[in-house]
């Protein structure tokens, strides 16, 4: 079986004034194609910093990262910022916890997921307004049209919230 | 929105009513209880060495013989209507708003305002334009490259423009750039309708000077909001989108971290328009701040009011204008 992603020996330090803190410390694992695997652990143990590691989204220079991350054939931890970032949210994408805190407090829910659609196609403001389409069944109970309903103030469409992740995800 | 602006409007009188009153109280009621009558008070408007009839006539022409509380009705309704001072045949108008006669050349007081308000305008904007720019363009700089050379040298000269007076900075940059190289010679102010280039180049310095000074705080403001919301989980979605970096930092970081900037800049904009006192003495800008100095040595009661009313009433126009601003930059506090 094809392993779409394999991570080699991954070790995630973080230098603080305290000492170097190992928050993952030669980590490997693969991942198959099709399957949803769990990662179970107590807080603090590097689920969160694993899953960051791999997307690359730990600030650069405050962060020690070294190992293998492989994602079809493609070297994450030797990439390039910027070819990292055509991955995001394309190949890779990552559904934070805590949509209050995730998702910008001075744009609208269906701002964000414009925004993040238009990033990776060229498309206009109006073309890329979310429609019950995209949506699936049985996710907007409230019907009509999606991108009015969304484009309430984050904090007050908390539930919206977590569409905005999944959208953004798709 | 617009019940939104009505009721801060609304409340923007009322705020400046309550300015008139503590304005009103200290100049006429506290010299009352420090034991000044009112034949004393009125006594200030007339000449030296002025025989008591004619103080009399003053004291009962300005009202100051009759109960505070309806000094104070005159008072405000001077300001709103203008103010008929008629004691038998003497009649004066003082047309709105109405602030008095001063002390010492015996001219109604707002026309006087009025005349010094364009020198302190133009410091005051011009300035305010130069310090925002700087300000957060170097707060960004500085948050983004935190710890580099970069930042310690800007924030190194940011602790010295804080802290240095105005007087020590203007008076430095006068010496250099209009005696020692003179750059800028010859500094008066000329009205921006007369002579737009010459009103800009007059103005360069007591521009820089000032806002040198305010850049360094709003540099230091803007670090800090940006370190802070740089550091939020919603930069952190931004990214993870494949968001350009640029993108992220104007659009996502730059905008949030900008709200208390906003804020305060009102706050100061709203009082340096009350007179700039420092950098106008510095630079001999008939401004309402020397205005403000000359009112004072001169204890010219009337006009020292008319200043404080109309510095309290920038201060809550440009907190208007703030509250509605941060309506549009933050939807949380949309009503």
């Amino acid at each position: 079986m094809t392993q779409l992603v394999e991570v080699r020996d991954l070790r995630i330090h973080f230098p603080t004034e305290d000492g170097l803190v190992k928050a993952v410390d030669g980590l490997s694992f693969g991942l198959g194609s099709g399957h949803t695997p769990g990662i179970a652990g107590e807080s603090g143990s590097g689920k969160s910093v694993t899953s960051l590691g791999i997307l690359g989204l730990h600030e650069g220079t405050r962060t020690r990262i070294s190992g293998e991350i492989w994602l079809d054939g493609e070297d994450l931890a030797r990439m390039a910022p910027d070819s990292i970032r055509e991955l995001h949210a394309n190949k890779v994408a990552m559904i934070f916890q805590d949509p209050l805190s995730s998702l910008h407090p001075y744009y609208s829910v269906g701002d964000q997921i414009i925004e993040a659609y238009r990033i990776h196609n060229r498309v206009g403001k109006k073309a890329a307004r979310p429609c019950d389409r995209d949506a699936g069944p049985g996710r907007h109970p409230a019907g009509g049209d999606p991108y009015r309903r969304l484009s309430a103030p984050v904090l007050r469409w908390h539930e919206a919230a977590r569409d905005d992740r999944d959208g953004a995800v798709v | 929105m617009i019940a939104f602006i009505v009721r801060r409007l609304i409340v923007t009188v009322f705020l400046l009513l309550v300015v008139s009153l503590i304005t009103f109280a200290i100049f006429f009621l506290i010299p009352l209880l420090a034991g000044q009558n009112s034949y004393e008070l009125a006594s200030q408007y007339v000449g030296r060495n002025p025989s008591p009839a004619a103080v009399h006539a003053i004291e009962r022409k300005l009202g100051f013989d009759q109960p505070l509380t309806v000094q104070y009705g005159r008072f405000v309704r001077g300001i709103v209507m203008g103010a008929h001072y008629d004691a038998g045949p003497d009649k004066t108008y003082c047309p709105p708003p109405c602030f008095g006669y001063s002390f010492r050349n015996q001219q109604p007081v707002w026309p006087m305002l009025m005349s010094n308000v364009p020198v302190t305008a133009s410091l005051a904007f011009g300035a305010a334009v130069l310090w925002l720019v700087a300000g957060t363009a170097i707060g960004v700089l500085s948050a983004l490259r935190r710890g580099t050379v970069f930042d310690r040298a800007a924030m190194g000269v940011a602790l010295a423009g804080v802290s240095l007076p105005i007087f020590f900075t203007g008076l430095i940059a006068l010496q250099l750039f209009s005696y020692r190289w003179p750059i800028f010679p010859d500094l008066k102010f000329v009205p921006f309708t007369e002579n737009p280039l010459l009103w800009a180049r007059n103005l360069v310095l007591p521009w820089t000077t000032l806002a040198f000074l305010y850049a360094a705080l709003y540099a230091r403001l803007t670090r800090a909001g940006m370190l802070e919301t740089m550091g939020e989980d919603y930069i952190r979605t931004a990214r993870a989108k494949g968001l350009p970096e640029r993108k992220v930092i104007v659009k996502h970081g730059l905008r949030a971290a900008l709200t208390p900037i906003v804020t305060i800049f009102g706050m100061d904009l709203g009082l340096l328009l009350g007179g700039a006192v420092l950098t106008e003495f510095t630079f001999s800008l008939h401004g309402l701040g020397l205005f403000t100095i000359l009112a004072i040595q001169n204890n010219d009661l009337p006009e020292i009011l008319g200043v404080v009313m109309l510095t309290a009433f920038f201060v809550v126009i440009a907190n208007l204008i703030v509250d509605i601003l941060y309506a549009v930059i933050d939807p949380r506090v949309r009503p």
